[in-house]
């Protein structure tokens, strides 16, 4: 048998991986582990059993910093995120067999669209998972504030965004009161960190009307954290409404989809609540306008049917006056008829026998004394000659 | 109530009225006719001016309230 240097055995492995892959392959792989030195990247890719997660599989690969700071920015404009351990990717690799650093595949492209397709599966999964727990719309049930004016923000303090918000909420007429509850807003560790902030919230003791979640900066960051479980979980079982405004243009992340209200930008919340404020007051101002004009119609009704009252009053006592006049012509018409001096005025006298008027002579007797009454003064007189 | 005769409107036209049916029966108190008859004539004055009153006291009040 053959005896032979290491170096040898190295050489005519190197000689055989390079035959045995004159081209490059794809190959579909989980990273485990990634570092980046001195601009390449270098990795450690696995398989793993599904069911299990036992380990099938581990290889070295390594991205070469010439195609590295091409690959990485492509790769995250297609997926929203960097490479990084626990991604699934489809990579092309070109194995190649190293004397002294031994086999290593050296990556030359990558196609995000599997990456795309596996985080899309799993946030399916989420979306299913929050669904079937029956807290997915949780939060948008909650009823949206009219007026909210207290607001709990999570966001970084140095971040842009923040500064956005507290500028353009700043220039607002209504006094927005900001608390603002420190957190990372990207990356890996982000959803730990905004429940943490989220959790501060509850613990202040303090009320408020909403919880406003802001992140300032480019939409090319990592937002992964944003499709992670826990996170969408604590924001569907927050207590009081939760607003997003995570700086991103393109995706909506499960945080978006969960919480009350999604906007796009910082910003763009202020100016949402903002105007919010000023539909309120502008309806406000309406009802109270429509109120004092019902009031003083209602005032002008009454005070119609009033006149009218006063008129038909007015109108009663005419009448009452006129029946009584008529009545009292009545009664002195029939008084001055019966009034005897009328008639003593135009010549004619009465007299009196016994205080009685005398209408007939028979009763008298020569001497009886009776009385004529005229229309100026009386006299007596002494019967003497009587003609029946 | 009227501070001369001392009596109202009502009263005298009731009086009025038993004024006018004392004299239109024809065994009427002739001796007491002048006096019957003054005194409802009277009568007929006071409850005229009353009327007279009332008639310029209501026209007075509705003018004012029927403003605005």
């Amino acid at each position: 048998m053959e005896k032979m240097d290491l170096i040898d055995l190295q050489r005519k492995l190197e000689d055989a991986v390079s035959r045995a892959f004159e081209e490059p392959c794809w190959v579909r792989a989980e990273i485990n582990q990634l570092s980046v030195r001195n601009g390449h990247c270098h990795m450690e890719l696995v398989q793993k059993e599904k069911a299990t997660d036992t380990l099938l599989a581990k290889a070295q690969a390594v991205i070469w910093a010439s195609v590295f700071s091409m690959l990485n920015p492509y790769f995250r404009t297609s997926t929203g995120m960097d490479l990084r351990p626990g991604l699934q990717v489809l990579l092309c690799v070109e194995p190649r067999m190293h004397p002294l650093y031994g086999l290593s595949l050296v990556v030359t492209d990558a196609d995000p669209s599997y990456t795309i397709g596996g985080l899309e599966l799993e946030r399916r999964k989420t979306m299913e998972r929050l669904e079937r727990e029956g807290i997915l719309d949780m939060n948008r049930q909650l009823p949206f504030p009219a007026v909210p004016l207290r607001l709990a923000v999570i966001s970084s303090q140095t971040a842009a965004g923040y500064q956005d918000f507290q500028d353009h909420i700043g220039l607002s007429k209504y006094g927005f009161k900001l608390t603002l509850f420190t957190s990372l807003m990207q990356g890996t560790d982000a959803p730990a960190s905004i429940i943490r902030a989220m959790e501060q919230v509850i613990d202040s003791g303090k009320e408020f009307d909403l919880l406003v979640m802001i992140r300032g900066g480019g939409a090319s960051a990592d937002l992964h954290c944003y499709d992670n479980y826990d996170l969408a979980a604590h924001i569907a079982q927050f207590p009081i409404p939760v607003v997003t405004g995570i700086g991103h243009h393109k995706d909506v992340h499960i945080a978006d989809r969960v919480a009350s209200l999604s906007l796009k930008t910082p910003t763009a919340v202020a100016d949402y609540l903002d105007g919010l404020l000023a539909a309120e007051e502008e309806s406000l101002f309406r009802i109270s306008h429509n109120l004092e004009r019902a009031v003083l119609r209602r005032i002008d009704d009454e005070k119609q049917s009033l006149n009218y009252l006063v008129r038909d009053i007015g109108g009663a006592v005419r009448w009452i006056i006129q029946h009584h006049g008529h009545v009292l012509e009545l009664l002195e018409q029939r008084i001055k008829q019966n009034n005897p001096l009328t008639l003593l005025q135009k010549g004619y006298s009465l007299t009196l026998f016994r205080g009685k008027a005398l209408l007939d002579a028979s009763p008298l007797k020569e001497g009886d004394r009776v009385e004529t009454i005229l229309s100026k003064g009386c006299f007596g007189a002494i019967v003497n000659d009587i003609e029946n | 109530m009227n501070k001369k005769t001392g009596i109202t409107y009502l009263q005298a036209r009731q009086e009025l009225q038993s004024l006018a049916e004392d004299l239109e029966k024809p065994d009427a108190d002739l001796g007491q006719i002048a006096s019957k008859v003054k005194r409802a004539l009277e009568l007929v004055t006071y409850c005229r001016d009353y009327l007279l009153k009332v008639q310029k006291d209501t026209e007075t009040i509705i003018n004012t309230y029927e403003k605005d």
